[in-house]
């Protein structure tokens, strides 16, 4: 026996668990906050946007209103309008329309009702080239079809802005 | 979730673990005094190297903190102290386990072993002052001079065992190591803890980036006041 130490095998494999073990589980942990947090964000996007219920209400609600003001604009009208100068004329209330709410007020009466209102993605105030961008792709006819696979709309992806519900309670959750 | 330099790092990890833990506890022979034991040191060594890679780099992150106001530094230098407890932990327990049969205690209140707990708890210590401040600037800025004066202990634990009469042996190195087989088991061991501490702090600095993200919907105020939105939407 020259002092080297006999057997020992128990202590290599104790610490070997010890570690390895450790940074297994630290490294479990570690997946496992990463995907709680995305999904914590996700779900709250999710609870904040508007639903498709929310925005095909806007739509009709918004749509009776400028029709109601196409109408009156008719009524009123002294010269009778050729088709496409009366068409000219919708167009452009639609666009006056939304562009002095959601410029504005930042939402429109039907987003009144509906307790909806216009933000920029990172929760902002929409500025007025974006709320033109909104409204002049909402002419596009095939826009309100987005909302059948997605619950944002074309107008809203391409000029950077959302449809969140406005709610009072303004509480800060952290995580 | 991850993408692919996340994934490189940990599979370049595992795969190293493997072979060097094969190599460490098949390939490589006993040592001449300490016989099978030392075996624990190609697991326990790599992990005090890499406690003290994790300290540095939250050391110089926090100090690139505090002269840029870089938010990601900020990340990094949370993301590494607390790998670096991680490493700092199995590197104490590690050791205790190899002390037994080496010295036939678990424990003694050796200048080696005393500066490397204290080292442990002023870690603790910053990451609970991260967790109780919740301003983030304000958090950010404590943190870094906290961490920046808390490093001053990493060079005592590193030299303790040469200021002071010490049960604990000299720095372990591939240097020291004579047999070629044993210096390929610490390496191996030694760069896969290196990845795996690459691939847990872009992970940590990632979740830090997505909690500083929510942070920030919920609790600076809105761009304008009225009317308030309960948390903007990214």
């Amino acid at each position: 026996m020259n002092g080297v130490i006999e057997g020992g095998w128990e202590y290599v494999y104790a610490a070997y668990i010890v570690v390895m073990g450790g940074l297994s589980l630290y490294g479990i942990t570690l997946v496992s906050r990463l995907h709680d947090v995305t999904t914590m964000l996700a779900d709250h996007k999710r609870q904040q946007l508007a639903g498709r219920s929310r925005r095909w209400a806007n739509f009709l609600i918004d749509h009776v209103i400028i029709g109601l003001l196409v109408f009156l604009m008719i009524r009123m009208d002294t010269a009778i309008s050729a088709g496409l100068w009366l068409g000219v004329k919708a167009v452009l209330i639609y666009i006056v329309y939304y562009m002095v709410c959601e410029t504005i007020l930042g939402r429109t009466p039907a987003k009144f009702l509906t307790g909806t209102m216009v933000t920029t993605t990172t929760g902002g105030k929409a500025n007025p080239v974006q709320i033109l961008s909104r409204t002049l792709l909402r002419l596009v006819p095939v826009d309100p079809l987005s909302f059948l696979v997605s619950d944002s709309g074309w107008h809203d992806k391409l000029s950077e802005t959302q449809v969140v519900r406005k709610t009072s309670d303004d509480s800060n959750p952290t995580p | 979730m991850f993408n692919r330099t996340d994934l490189i790092f940990l599979f370049l990890g595992l795969a190293l673990v493997i072979f060097g833990s094969y190599w460490g506890l098949v390939v490589a022979p006993p040592e001449e005094f300490m016989g099978d034991v030392y075996r624990v040191l190609y697991a326990h060594v790599p992990a005090g190297w890499t406690t003290f890679i994790a300290y540095t780099v939250s050391f110089v992150a926090s100090t690139t903190y505090l002269l840029r106001s870089s938010e990601r530094a900020d990340r990094m230098a949370e993301a590494s102290a607390e790998v670096g407890i991680v490493f700092n932990i199995v590197l104490l327990i590690s050791g205790a386990i190899w002390a037994r049969p080496t010295w036939g205690i678990w424990w003694t209140w050796d200048p080696r072993l005393t500066s490397a707990a204290i080292m442990f708890f002023m870690y603790v210590g910053y990451l609970a002052l991260r967790a109780f401040v919740d301003e983030p600037e304000k958090r950010a800025t404590w943190a870094a001079v906290v961490a920046i004066l808390i490093f001053v202990n990493i060079p005592i634990v590193w030299y303790s065992v040469k200021w002071w009469n010490t049960i604990h042996q000299l720095q372990s190195s591939p240097k020291t190591i004579p047999n070629s087989d044993m210096k390929l088991a610490l390496r191996c061991n030694a760069f896969a803890f290196l990845a795996f501490f690459i691939f847990f702090v872009r992970v940590r600095m990632r979740i830090a980036a997505l909690l500083r993200k929510y942070e920030g919907e919920y609790d600076e105020p809105p761009p304008r006041a009225e009317p308030t939105i309960s948390g903007g939407v990214a």
